[in-house]
């Protein structure tokens, strides 16, 4: 067979069948109306009930956005965004007064996240039993519909809400450390999202607390045409630890839509933030049509000394990846670390990685990265570490590998170094190739098929960064790898 | 390297005014007739265009020549005088002084028969300077020149602006065993431009060794912009070993465009030791089937040097193999910068490519800056790179002290030890033999300089 027609049957294989989140929920919503104007954001903070100085700040963030430019650097392709074809908002239209417990839920949204395999009710009433082991905050579209197991948490002390209900409660809280990691005018999605974000999680581990359970938030886009701009704010104040999980995914639909995230962690001395996401939103059809745009900034702070932080990320869906979670280590001896597992088949576009900022002494980073490609995909590592004049002593380890399924798809490294400091020791090793002949005939010959040895292979090829995520996600993880690849060995 | 995007509407810097204002002043003494001219005035406008490098291009990431380069330097005038001064003389040649080969000496950027000497490759290359063969408006020169055209600011600069170079042609199947020598030698001392352009065209089955040294008046500040232009034909094979000692207050642009037919083989070893700013660019396109090139260097830098060493290997076809060796020591004050990039097309399945480059930094206030990049079309490929930033180990110090070593000498041998490994390629032993006894000369300066 010839390589032509062999990938055509590749891509052709990849059948939308196999993105099984791809249903729509059908649910009266509330939106704002098409477009951007100052009127919108307006009209969001109101229904958010927001403060004063929260409007003030998303209207200066909104006017700060006109003057900025979207960014091309990537290596990206895509037809340009309009912004006023778009809806900020859009809510499951309240019964009343909104859900006060499950009870008061829509169910048809219940439903939703059973399908997803997010089973809120069910783990309420696990909450009977002992030790429940996951709290779950639900977001559809611009807002959060049920968070699950606050009263265990708040017993800890531990704060897990919806960021619009923080607002309300813990006004000061936000207020102090709300885009301080990730500021109104980092760039130009960060900047879209200071002004039209609607909801996300708000997290604060007070001091010296092991947050009991895992915490998790799962997005999902719903409605046609809007974007979803969430923010996620974690804190985890002296000596705490807190372990979070995100998931998301999307209905299959013809035409793109944008997610543009933001996510600001803030790590105080001694404290330790976990943050595993697996990115499942909907890639697009065969032919590169539909999917989302997933456009997200993530940075944790390590504030203090001795502080730590840890990515672990599996990417599978959006048409279109950028996304680069990094970590600026301020405190002396703070660690940051980043695994990561890429996967792009069909028309898919990823071009993500990570910054790690070295500022204070004796600071430590490591990352980890493998991409994978098929199809007619490309994927990109894009990684910046750097050591400024005080950073002394400061170490960084960079691995990124590369695997190649088919000949039509293109994988690429571009790693910055910069040391300002001597004593600063970075290593980075980068290598490219594919699945070597090998190592599929042992695989088949011990009687598996060829998509299973892939599987296995690639898996392997994966350890370093499953073996990084908590026991549920790796499950999930490694199936994801699985599914995401069928079709792409012919 | 040829992505370059221009910079909107920024308000041109006095340099960005100064070169085309230059350019009309001295354009009609330029060599060359009405073709050569129409190419000189379209690269002249192209460069009006882009401006000079700064922050947003990407290929100049870590050298903006906007902040860098605050005026232009107009042309050297043709020296008088036929004979060099005896240290000139010393200093130009560099280390290869004393092995045999043939000779084109480039003062302020004019060649001097009177200093050159081609006589041992005689009559077996075809061998005239880039200024004769502007005025005869060689076909060859002509065509290289439209074909090499970029948008690169830095070429343009040269395509407008050049005055001499070495035109060499090496017929199919001529081995040449006696290495040529492009010298270049600032000589003036005043603030001026010397702009050369080499072509060498080395035929099927044919051999060349090229050594390129650039040398000037000590703190003298100027300016010298140099592309060698390289054709290697099927199964050729071109050697260069390129060493840069221009003045320590000097601009040196120094760019090799290497294009390698079938099974063709270049080996690029540069030495970085001189210059203020310095740009070390290296393009090479493997364009035949199995071609194979290895591009390697070394810079050693102190006080406030900036130099920055910029390399595309651009796998082509398929079977190609390449390597990148790279070694930086950056002392005081200095930046050193490597931007080496593999890429591989979509058709050039089984290339090999590697890529190397580490960095020793040896003051508190150094810096370096590596960007070791790879872009894979193909799936059947072997590629890998590796990067590494780090002072002297402390372990192997210690080592070596401990055998009673002194310090000074124990840094030495170990700063020449991390350097040797990119010289491994320089298979000639007496080639190898001058470059180590460079680095031995400025290691030597160094420790005489903090004793």
């Amino acid at each position: 067979m010839t390589a032509k027609t062999k990938t055509a049957e590749q891509v052709a294989g990849i059948g939308v069948e196999q993105y099984k989140y791809g249903f729509v929920t059908d649910i009266e919503t509330e939106k704002a109306p098409r477009g951007l104007n100052e009127d919108t954001i307006r009209f969001i903070s109101a229904k958010k009930n927001e403060p004063e100085w929260m409007l003030e700040w998303r209207l200066d963030a909104y006017r700060r956005w006109l003057t900025l430019e979207e960014p091309t650097w990537a290596k990206v392709h895509y037809p340009r965004i309009d912004f006023q074809d778009l809806y900020y908002y859009s809510a499951p239209k309240k019964k009343g007064d909104g859900p006060q417990s499950l009870d008061d839920v829509d169910p048809e949204l219940l439903d939703t996240y059973k399908k997803l395999g997010i089973p809120l009710r069910e783990q309420e009433i696990l909450a009977g039993v002992e030790n429940p082991t996951m709290a779950v905050d639900a977001v559809f579209d611009s807002v959060s519909v049920v968070t699950t197991f606050k009263e265990n948490l708040s017993r800890a002390g531990v704060i897990f809400c919806p960021i619009s209900e923080a607002l309300q409660s813990h006004p000061e809280l936000v207020r102090k450390y709300l885009g301080t990691v990730v500021p109104v005018t980092d760039n130009f999605y960060a900047t879209l999202n200071a002004a039209v974000f609607s909801d996300g999680s708000f997290v604060y581990i007070p001091e010296g607390v092991h947050c009991p359970m895992e915490l998790s938030t799962y997005f999902r886009i719903n409605e046609q045409n809007t974007g979803q701009f969430e923010r996620t704010l974690i804190i985890a104040d002296k000596g705490a630890y807190v372990s979070y999980l995100e998931g998301c995914t999307a209905p299959q639909r013809d035409e793109n839509q944008l997610h543009a995230a933001v996510v600001e962690l803030i790590v105080h001395d001694d404290a330790e933030i976990k943050y595993s996401t697996v990115q499942n939103w909907y890639p697009g059809d065969k032919d590169g049509k539909g999917g989302i745009y997933n456009f997200v900034t993530k940075r944790a702070d390590c504030r203090g000394r001795n502080s730590k932080v840890s990515w672990t990320q599996v990417e599978t869906g959006s048409a279109i990846t950028w996304k680069y979670p990094s970590c600026v280590l301020r405190g002396d001896n703070s660690q940051g670390e980043f695994y990561s597992i890429a996967i792009s088949n069909g028309h898919q576009q990823v071009d993500s990685g990570t910054k790690m900022i070295h500022l204070g002494k004796n600071t430590k980073s490591r990352i980890i990265s493998k991409g994978i490609s098929a199809g007619v995909s490309s994927s990109t590592y894009r990684g910046l570490v750097s050591a400024h004049r005080k950073a002394s002593g400061a170490r960084n380890y960079t691995q990124c590998d590369s695997l190649l399924i088919g000949d039509k798809c293109s994988a690429h490294t571009v790693p910055y170094m910069e040391t300002r400091n001597m004593s600063a020791t970075f290593e980075h090793e980068a290598t490219t190739s594919k699945i070597s002949d090998d190592q599929l005939f042992y695989c088949r010959q011990r009687g598996l098929n060829e998509e299973e040895a892939v599987a296995l292979i690639v898996n392997g090829f994966c350890k370093d960064v499953l073996q990084h995520l908590p026991m549920e996600f790796a499950v999930e993880a490694q199936k994801l790898v699985g599914i995401s690849l069928e079709g792409s060995v012919g | 390297m040829t992505h370059l995007t221009t910079q909107g509407n920024i308000k041109k810097t006095a340099a960005e005014k100064a070169f085309p204002a230059l350019y009309d002043k001295i354009a009609p003494g330029l060599p060359g007739g009405k073709a050569v001219r129409r190419l000189r005035n379209k690269a002249m406008e192209d460069f009006k265009a882009s401006g000079l490098p700064g922050r947003g291009v990407e290929a100049w990431k870590y050298t903006n020549l906007r902040q860098l380069l605050t005026d232009s330097y107009p042309p050297a005038v043709p020296a008088g005088g036929g004979v060099l001064m005896n240290t000139d003389e010393a200093a130009s040649h560099g280390a290869f002084s004393t092995l045999e080969r043939a000779t084109m000496v480039f003062v302020d950027g004019h060649y001097r028969p009177e200093l050159s000497d081609i006589s041992a490759i005689g009559d077996k290359a075809r061998i005239m300077t880039l200024a004769q063969a502007l005025e005869t408006e060689d076909t060859r020169a002509l065509d290289t020149l439209v074909s090499a055209a970029d948008a690169d600011p830095l070429i343009n600069l040269t395509l407008a602006m050049m005055r001499d170079g070495a035109m060499v042609s090496i017929p199919d199947g001529v081995r040449i065993k006696t290495p040529l020598h492009f010298v270049h030698i600032n000589r003036t001392g005043a603030s001026c431009a010397n702009t050369t352009r080499h072509i060498v065209h080395v035929g099927k089955g044919a051999a060349l060794k090229i050594f390129q040294t650039h040398a000037g008046s000590e703190n003298a500040t100027y300016f010298t912009n140099t592309l060698f232009i390289a054709q290697i034909g099927n199964e050729g094979q071109l050697t260069r070993v390129k060493v840069q000692g221009d003045s320590l207050s000097a601009f040196h642009f120094g760019h090799l465009r290497a294009e390698l037919g079938e099974k063709a083989k270049l080996r690029d070893f540069t030495l970085n030791l001189g210059g203020h700013v310095v740009r070390s660019e290296v393009d090479v396109a493997l364009a035949g089937n199995a071609a194979d090139a290895h591009v390697s260097g070394a810079y050693l830098l102190s006080g406030k040097q900036h130099c920055d060493t910029s390399i595309m290997m651009d796998h082509q076809r398929p079977g190609g193999t390449s390597q990148q060796q790279f070694r930086g020591v950056v002392d005081d004050g200095a930046q050193g910068i490597f931007q080496g990039k593999v890429r591989v097309a979509p058709d050039a399945q089984k290339s090999d490519g590697r890529q190397m480059v580490r960095a020793l930094l040896l003051s508190e206030r150094a810096s370096h800056f590596a960007k070791p990049e790879l872009e894979i079309f193909a799936d059947d490929v072997q590629c890998a790179h590796g990067a590494t930033a780090g002072e002297l180990d402390d372990e192997a110090l210690f080592f070596l002290r401990a055998r009673g070593i002194p310090e000074p000498r124990a840094k030495a041998l170990l700063i020449t030890g991390f350097i040797g490994e990119a010289l491994d390629d320089i298979t000639d032993l007496d080639i190898r033999d001058r470059l180590e006894e460079l680095t031995q000369n400025w290691l030597d300066r160094r420790s005489g300089e903090t004793s």
